[in-house]
Order: structure tokens, then sequence, then C-alpha cells
């Protein structure tokens, strides 16, 4: 795809406007950011395609996964308590 | 990471109607459409590549996109940029004939702004259906009139910009004006308007604004013109901003170019598919032609008392007027014309310092702005 020094071109054409460019890069406030080739920007946790990812794409925290789990075993004790152990099939704890 | 870039992405070249001045020729509107995959592939890379990024949806008509790819596409910009991260923003430019509630209270959702390419009652001079974007128009409350209008300024509008200017004053729309250039459709050059007309009606219609005390909407470009007067950089100002490197058009098929303004084969970069980085887009023989003509070019503008504020205008008008090497075609002319006004209006101000609430709330506060916070920046 490149057969000439472009990037000898792009330097003289920035060169041909300079308060352009400086005005962008004043107006990016000078923030570089280090290169993230796992990106893994958002604290440590890692990119996730899947349908339990958070808002950001990523993968939610372990607290998260404890609280689910957390909460469907708190939901069966509930239900095991008000259908009398499911009709009598679950006779062990807390019967 | 590199600051920030605007893409113009076109979902499709298809179009419900046939506007005579489109970029694109009757043969180049087909009915492809963008695949999602190119979108993912595109926002990952920019997303790793730039702090931010702003979308323009374009085409081509991008409404004819169904209402499940903007909510698809924009859930993929959540997914890599990070929702509620500020690093992204969209526009969608529509001729406003397929808006529907729906879509604008999405729209409103995810603070996506709407431009309509309207003029107004000469809409019919270049576009087609002016009533069914009139219904569609009219049917919105004010709540969610949150739309901008931009208007094409052809031969047959010239003289209207300022009873263009009063309409959408009243309706407190904001408003921009752009000539038509002799691209596409616009080749033979009979809807391209007259540049001395142009600069004529330009200036009354800056000139009536600008004594507008009551006027609620910034008119485009002539507000960008008095903050590049005042020193203000003006990056939306594409034309005049030095946009290469800033900008970027991608088409249904994935193939990019520098701009959206209907690129010759000689100036696309490469395909989506093709690169594992932004800068390998740039590298490209595509990109290296429009930079040697760019340059060229400007050698030759750089005596020009306003290089500084236009930095040697737009390529692509160069390229479809007197050859991209060339200077001095109707583009140039025009803004000469009309920024000169405005430039020697806002410098007699500067130094007259009169009573500011004679002007507009917008050039009050810019130049209030300046006189408070004297910047210098060389040009």
């Amino acid at each position: 795809m490149m057969s000439r020094d472009v990037k000898s071109l792009t330097e003289r054409y920035m060169n041909q406007s300079p308060a352009a460019f400086t005005a962008m890069a004043m107006s990016a406030g000078g923030d570089e950011r280090p290169q993230d080739p796992d990106n893994n920007l958002y604290g440590g946790a890692s990119k996730c395609d899947y349908p339990c990812c958070n808002d950001r794409g990523c993968c939610s925290s372990g607290l998260w996964y404890a609280g689910l789990i957390g909460g469907i075993v708190l939901c069966c004790a509930c239900c095991c308590y008000v259908t009398d152990g499911f009709n009598g099939v679950w006779t062990y704890w807390p019967f | 990471m590199k600051p920030s870039i605007s893409v113009i992405i076109k979902p499709t070249l298809d179009c419900n109607i046939e506007c005579g001045h489109c970029y694109h020729t009757k043969d180049e509107r087909t009915a492809e459409r963008i695949g999602i995959d190119i979108l993912d592939r595109l926002f990952g890379i920019l997303s790793r590549e730039y702090e931010s990024v702003w979308f323009i949806w374009h085409g081509g008509e991008p409404l004819l996109m169904p209402f499940r790819f903007f909510r698809n596409a924009v859930e993929l910009q959540e997914k890599h940029f990070g929702r509620g991260s500020g690093r992204f923003g969209n526009t969608i430019q529509t001729n406003g004939i397929l808006l529907e509630r729906k879509f604008i209270d999405f729209c409103m959702d995810k603070k996506i702004n709407i431009g309509i390419s309207y003029e107004g009652p000469y809409n019919d001079v270049l576009r087609e259906r002016t009533d069914d974007v009139d219904r569609k128009i009219s049917r919105l409350s004010s709540k969610e009139r949150m739309f901008s209008v931009s208007s094409t300024i052809s031969s047959g509008t010239v003289s209207k910009q300022k009873d263009l200017y009063e309409l959408y004053r009243k309706e407190r729309t904001s408003v921009s004006f752009f000539p038509v250039i002799p691209a596409g459709c616009a080749k033979c050059g009979k809807d391209v308007p007259d540049a001395d007309e142009y600069i004529r009606h330009g200036i009354e219609c800056f000139d009536q604004w600008l004594y507008d005390a009551d006027a609620e909407i910034p008119l485009i470009p002539y507000y960008l013109y008095v903050l590049s007067a005042l020193g203000e950089p003006s990056p939306s100002d594409c034309a005049h901003a030095s946009c290469l490197t800033k900008w970027l058009c991608v088409y249904p098929n994935g193939d990019l170019y520098p701009c959206g303004k209907g690129c010759p084969a000689d100036f696309r970069m490469c395909n989506i598919s093709e690169i594992e980085s932004m800068d390998d887009a740039f590298l490209t023989d595509g990109f290296a032609n429009i930079l040697e003509g760019t340059i060229e070019r400007r050698e030759k503008c750089m005596g020009c008392d306003v290089y500084g504020y236009c930095n040697g205008g737009c390529s692509i008008d160069a390229y479809y007027e007197k050859g991209i090497v060339n200077n001095g075609g109707d583009s140039c002319r025009i803004f000469k014309g009309i920024f000169g006004h405005v430039l020697s209006t806002v410098n007699g101000i500067l130094e007259t310092r009169p009573d500011l609430s004679r002007y507009n709330r917008f050039v009050k506060d810019a130049i209030l702005g300046r006189l408070i916070n004297p910047k210098v920046v060389s040009q």
C-alpha cells in the first residue's frame, strides 16, 4: 500500500499550518495514555464479549459473581421454606 | 493515543430522493449496506488509538438503514469506547423524510445530534418530496425540535440567504450554509452559485445576524469565521482547519477515504479489513495523493493575507474547481470575500470597543472573551 515517504509528506503538510495542529494538541491536554494492546483499560478487568459483561464491555468483578450465586442460593432457600421443602421432597435443613 | 478524529460513516449510498447537487451520481447510489462487522472492526481500532471520536452518519440517506442498525451501532460504540465515557459522539445528517418519533426519542436518549438537509420554502430547487419533510417537521413538538438544518446554497437560492436565516431564526433552529460545488450530480455547474453573488448575499446575511441582538441561533459558518478571526481554533470548519489526518470517511463496503465529499478514486486509502491500525490507512498511496496535491496548492497560497485562517481551504473543493494543485476557485474566492468582511468587522470592534449590546449574543460573548482573556495565536 505504501510506495512513497508518506510520513515526510504528512510532516510537510503539518508544518504548513502548525497552528491548526498545535491547537488540537492543546485541546487534548497532552495526556498520553500508555498503549494497551490487550485493551485492558478499565481497572484491570479484561475485555468481555459475553452477556454478563458490564457497561464498559469488561468482565464483571468477582464480587459481582459472588453476589449472583448468593442471590440464587437465597432464592432457593426461601422457596424451599415457603413450599415446606418443595412439598416434602426436601427433608433436610432447614427442616 | 492520538487526541481525536472525526469519522463520516456512509452506511449506504442509496437514497430515497435525487438531489441536484449530490456528491454521488446515480450509478454510485447502489443498495449496498454496511455490515455490522465493519463497524465492529472500525470502532475497535478507533477506540484503541484515539482519545475521542465524533461520528457523522451520512450517505446516501442514512435512515434507509433500519432502526435496529443504529441501536446495534451505538451498542457497539458503548462496548468499545465505554458507555458514558464521553469518548464518542454522533450526528446523523438526513433529508428528514424518514424521521420518526421513535428514532427521535432514541437520538434524545443517546444524545445523538440530528442535522436535516433542507432549504425551507426553496427546498424544491435542489431536492424532492419537500411536502413530506414539511409534514414531518411540523408534527414535531417544540421539545422534539432538537435538530439543526444544513442548507445548500445553489444558483437558485444564492440571493435567499437572508430569507433562510429569518425563517430559521423564527423557528430557533441552528442553520449552516454551504455552496454547491461542481462535483457528482452538480458537475455540469448549472446549480453552482456565482461566487460574487454568493459573497454579496453572504455578507448581507452575516451583517443581519451580527446586528440581530435577539438572535438565538449561531449562523454557521459565519460564527466559526468570527471565532477564527478572534484566534480561536475551529476544527468543525473542516474546510479551513487543515483537515487531513483529522477526518476519515467509511463507505458501505469498508473503503476508507480522507473526506466525505465524494472523493475521487485516486484518494481511496484502503479497506478497513486490510489494516490493523489507522496509522496504516494514513500511510497509503491514496492518502499520499491528496497530501501531495494539497501541499503544492498551499505553497502557492502562503503569500495570501487569509492563508493563516483558511489553511489553503478544502482540497476536494479545489480538486473539482480548478484542480487540487490550484487555488483561486470559487470556494477560495467566497471564503476570501466573506471572511475578509468578517475579519475587518471583528478587528473594528476590537479597536473601537463600541457598545456590544447592539450585537447578537454569540458575537458579544466571543468578543468579550477575547477582550478579557487576550491570547496571542500565531496565524
